[in-house]
């Protein structure tokens, strides 16, 4: 329990030094995309396809009228 | 003469490589704890091996020892992730890179040590105790692919496979004396890979030699069907381009390395730019000025990735509960997570460090622009002594400099540049996206062509 408190308070140190080092950042809005798909592309708006969206609740099992997805929650919760 | 020539000619079969790695294994692995575990069916498999030669059938890997980094799955073998969260989880199938060594024919020898899931940058963190560096004994190998790199050195297989997340593979290259490369992001398939953070993990090679390395590089990589995050790449064909003459290459060197390096690494890198500016390549200089914004905003990110992906391992499925055996530094990055990830503090941090990635992504691109490949140090600092006390902190600047590869997706590697005080030091070589052929010949000319 005490080692557990050692290392929040470490954590915690952790934190306020790298948030300091990092600073404010002057640039304007920019899209912050997690390059996964093509990490070649550049940092831009992204682009909505909405032939993607009309696709897959084609093929939704349970969608409600509003268009989204109903899942089914798991057993376990 | 190598393994590759000599299996390729027939001078050794498969059963004498491998038999002469697991002999080297038992005779030394107790004090360098390079390996986890030991694939017991490696002799037989390399005799399947043998069969296929004989038959003139075998791939391109036939009859080579390779060791697999503990969070890549192979069937049959524990993936641990060194951690005692997973000490007893056996992989009930292979990751696609395996999938793919398999189809060429190479064996595995055994899974490697590693700092716990990934979360350290000196081979201590591993639920299985620490590595030694085999090139600097009493010093750490680095980490987080410790064991992989350490199984290199110490010559107990031909090639190995580490992952990359901010310098996994680069750093204990470095250390250890071996090259290492870390792929462009989405080259190489995460399949089977257990993840640290998966918008910057990435499989590599560790070898003893370029030609290995490159040669273990094309069997993995290419596109895969199963994966969102691979890129429309079939194959690539790297062994045989390289190229040691490097006329007409422009090579980067960016004076903030300088400013953040000891002066005796930075001696040895410049020791490595003259030879190759003999091969004919022009060194230039290009700007970072962002160059130590990388460092906090890789952690911010890593800390949320992280706790992110850990959020399986609650003892139901998947052994234990991870935050009630783990140790220290993955419950720090955990708590960090955690914190960070709460919807309050997404915009003070998590936000923030993506638009600081955006940044150092496009100022590395366009450093990138008007050179062939960026040169520099691996690491700021020499290894430190084995169980020496390192804060936090001074542990996580170790990754300075190769962290800015995986914010910005780009391929990078690492060969030995030389020694200080008997301790290797590794030049980085950064390439714009699939340009690795071009990190391939510059250190295919380092080593001598």
């Amino acid at each position: 329990m005490e080692e557990k408190e050692e290392i929040r308070r470490e954590a915690e140190r952790v934190l306020k030094e790298l948030s300091e080092a990092l600073g404010e950042i002057s640039l304007e809005e920019t899209y912050y995309v997690v390059e996964e798909i093509n990490v070649t592309r550049g940092d831009a708006e992204p682009e909505l396809r909405p032939e993607f969206r009309e696709a897959a609740l084609k093929i939704a099992p349970r969608k409600d009228e509003e268009g989204n997805y109903i899942a089914e929650v798991g057993s376990w919760v | 003469m190598s393994a590759v020539e000599e299996l390729r000619s027939g001078a050794l079969t498969a059963e004498e490589n491998v038999a002469r790695y697991l002999e080297a294994i038992e005779a030394r692995d107790r004090e360098i704890n390079a390996f986890i575990e030991v694939n017991l069916r490696a002799i037989e498999d390399a005799q399947a091996v043998d069969k296929k030669i004989e038959r003139g059938t075998a791939g391109k890997l036939a009859g080579l020892a390779i060791a697999v980094k503990s969070n890549i799955n192979v069937r049959g073998l524990r993936a641990t992730c060194a951690s005692k969260t997973l000490e007893n989880y056996v992989s009930p199938y292979d990751a696609t890179v395996i999938e793919r060594i398999r189809r060429e024919d190479g064996v595995i020898i055994g899974m490697t040590n590693m700092d716990e899931f990934a979360c350290g940058s000196s081979g201590e963190t591993s639920y299985f105790g620490p590595t030694q560096n085999p090139a600097a004994m009493g010093r750490i190998p680095g980490g987080s692919s410790s064991g992989s790199a350490a199984a290199i050195a110490a010559n107990f297989a031909d090639v190995a496979l580490g992952s990359d997340t901010g310098g996994s593979i680069r750093n204990p290259a470095s250390h250890c004396g071996v090259v290492g490369i870390k792929p462009t992001y989405g080259l190489v398939p995460r399949y089977g890979l257990i993840d640290l953070a998966m918008s910057l993990d990435q499989i590599g090679p560790l070898a003893k030699d370029v030609y290995s390395a490159a040669l273990l590089l094309e069997v993995i990589a290419g596109y895969n069907p199963k994966e969102a995050t691979t890129l429309r790449v079939e194959s690539v064909d790297y062994t045989s381009k390289l190229n040691a003459d490097l006329s007409g290459y422009t090579i980067g060197f960016a004076r903030e390395f300088e400013e953040y390096t000891s002066p005796e690494i930075i001696r040895e890198v410049k020791h490595a730019l003259a030879k190759l500016e003999a091969q004919g390549a022009s060194v230039v200089e290009v700007e970072l000025p962002n160059l130590a914004k990388a460092l906090p905003t890789y952690y911010l990110t890593v800390f949320v990735e992280f706790f992110s992906a850990t959020r399986r391992y609650d003892g139901r499925r998947y052994g234990y509960r991870i935050e009630e055996v783990c140790g220290e530094e993955v419950l720090r990055r955990i708590m960090l997570g955690r914190y960070i990830s709460q919807k309050e503090y997404s915009g003070k941090y998590y936000k923030k460090a993506l638009q600081f990635r955006s940044l150092i992504k496009k100022e590395l691109l366009e450093a990138l622009s008007g050179v062939d490949l960026i040169a520099g140090p691996t690491t700021p600092k020499l290894p430190h002594r084995l169980g020496e006390e390192i804060d936090p902190l001074a542990m996580y600047a170790y990754d300075l400099l190769t962290v800015p590869a995986n914010l910005a997706g780009i391929p990078a590697g690492v060969i030995k540049s030389g020694e200080v005080k008997g301790i290797p030091v590794g030049l980085q070589l950064q390439a714009k996206p699939l340009d690795e052929q071009k990190i391939l010949n510059a250190m295919y000319a380092l080593e001598g062509g």
